[in-house]
């Protein structure tokens, strides 16, 4: 694995990581009244920085930001839902790259299987 | 991560909205309390854990991600039901009796949100507890 590579999976993991805590809350807050869900942001800002080189990567953070769409609408339970499940799912899809990529480079630091 | 100590703050809230429900749902036929005053319905009122006008005004940021929290328990604000009832004890001089004006439907449908939004919480704290422990296979194959 090259270092952009790396360091991008463990960016996505960090973003992977904010969104479960953000989708926590906004659960959490299914009873408050007038309450705007939160949404977190990377991946956009990930795969513009992946095209200009490791610093720029290195430099990406998880942005926080309020839904304005939902004012009316209010939080809608399922999605919040599916957006904690499909999160979970991707973060231990990354995790599994990540393992992988630790099992060949620990084969070519070994030499042996 | 601090997901699980969120749905944490919103079991324990949700849960305490439950008692409420309870208490209100236990007090239906309550004519009078310890004070001598009609039972008055209750709400539990909640909201996220940190200030509201922060809330609403500034930008958010990882810090606001504290949960949920409770802000109190507070009356209903309608006024209690009074029925003709000479013979009860608890009748006033004309004969009227106050019962709590408890709104029964309403009470049962909270009861039905805050369980759903309870369930809701588990399966978040689960989702986290699972991410977790895949976390934390990384490298012992390796």
């Amino acid at each position: 694995m090259d270092a952009v590579s790396a360091i991008l999976t463990l960016k996505a993991l960090d973003g992977l990581s904010m969104r479960a805590d953000v989708t926590a809350q906004n659960i959490a807050n299914a009873g408050t009244p007038g309450y705007r869900p939160l949404r977190v942001s990377f991946e956009q800002a990930l795969t513009q920085a992946a095209l200009q080189g490791e610093s720029a990567v290195q430099a990406v953070t998880p942005m926080i930001e309020r839904d304005s769409a939902a004012i009316d609408q209010g939080l809608r339970l399922d999605l919040e839902m599916a957006t904690a499940s499909s999160t979970a799912m991707r973060y231990g899809a990354l995790i599994e790259v990540l393992s992988r990529q630790m099992q060949i480079d620990a084969l070519a630091a070994s030499g042996n299987n | 991560m601090k997901a699980m100590e969120i749905s944490r703050t919103g079991l324990d809230v949700e849960w305490r909205r439950l008692e409420v429900i309870a208490e209100n749902l236990a007090n239906l036929g309550t004519t009078r309390t310890g004070t001598g005053e009609p039972f008055r319905a209750m709400r539990l009122v909640s909201g996220p854990k940190v200030g509201f006008s922060d809330y609403l005004e500034g930008a958010p940021s990882a810090r606001d991600l504290a949960g949920v929290t409770v802000y109190g328990v507070e009356p209903v604000n309608v006024p209690p039901r009074r029925v003709h009832e000479p013979g009860h004890p608890h009748a006033d001089a004309d004969g009227y009796v106050t019962y709590p004006a408890i709104d029964h439907a309403g009470e049962m449908t909270l009861m039905v949100k805050t369980a759903r939004a309870y369930e809701a919480n588990i399966v978040a704290m689960n989702t986290a507890r699972q991410m977790y422990v895949k976390a934390m296979e990384l490298g012992k194959r390796a």
